[in-house]
């Protein structure tokens, strides 16, 4: 008998193999759903950075085009200080 | 395609999550027998036909309704238990002795005799690297030809055809070891 033969005979006399009965319908609903709420979490935090990264651009740009330069400092002074 | 998974594909595509949980229903024994090949724990089976049917809702969007959706999602589970055996391959080195088996500790309603096969043969492709045991599981357990296996598998029919000739040198040898048949 080669292997194949013996594979077979083995994969025959495993007939019915049948697994222990599964329900998995409200845990494959839950993981959707986790993984949904994941992902409007992450595209929330990207459009929050984006925004804050906004301000903080037109902020520069403004005192930069005023030749502020010092209240720009002044500016990142105290956010820093609310910050902390 | 069956009328009733049209619509609940339709359905979930629409957002209506439990037309998808009607699906899984439908078609998870059939997907939970398919992953009884790639584990003998009920608890890892569980988790498979989960990621199986979760993988699907993913790519739902994607399916071309040409063909039945159980053998889409078959070829789904597949790969989700290629996957799996890739990652479980250092415990499958440590296997049981091919004699040592002393049946399985679940609760699966089969005769003994069938059980203690099952998992004499689980154990046995077990020792095999997971593309070996997974061609020979295709072909000669699942009885898949050769363009169902590549298909299921995602490789091209030359590539199962090299890796069944690989495999199963490997497998005769393996056999040899064992002493479990002749050459």
């Amino acid at each position: 008998m080669n292997e194949v033969e013996t594979l077979r005979k083995l994969a025959a006399a495993a007939r019915p193999d049948r697994p222990p009965p599964v329900d998995v319908t409200r845990a494959v609903l839950d993981r959707i759903a986790a993984r949904e709420r994941r992902g409007e979490w992450v595209v929330w935090l990207f459009a929050a950075t984006a925004a804050a990264a906004a301000v903080v651009v037109s902020v520069v740009a403004q005192h930069v085009a005023a030749g502020r330069q010092d209240a720009f400092a002044d500016f990142l002074e105290s956010m820093m200080t609310v910050m902390a | 395609m069956d009328a009733a998974d049209r619509a609940d594909i339709d359905a979930t595509l629409a957002g209506d999550r439990e037309a998808y949980g009607r699906l899984v229903a439908r078609h998870q024994d059939a997907i939970a027998r398919r992953m009884w090949r790639f584990t003998r724990d009920r608890r890892q089976l569980e988790e498979l036909v989960e990621d199986v049917f979760v993988e699907a809702y993913l790519s739902l969007s994607g399916f071309r309704a040409e063909a039945p959706l159980g053998h889409w999602l078959s070829r789904i589970a597949t790969r989700v238990g290629y996957r799996f055996w890739k990652r479980r391959r250092r415990e499958a080195a440590r296997a049981l002795p091919l004699q040592d088996w002393d049946g399985p500790a679940d609760d699966a309603g089969d005769d003994l005799e069938a059980r203690e096969a099952a998992e004499r043969l689980h154990g046995l492709l077990a020792r095999l690297p997971p593309r070996d045991r997974l061609v020979l599981t295709l072909l000669y357990v699942e009885g898949l030809s050769v363009a169902d296996a590549a298909e299921h598998a995602g490789w091209s029919r030359t590539m199962v055809k090299v890796q069944a000739h690989r495999a199963r040198k490997k497998l005769r040898a393996l056999l040899e070891k064992a002493g479990l048949d002749a050459p």
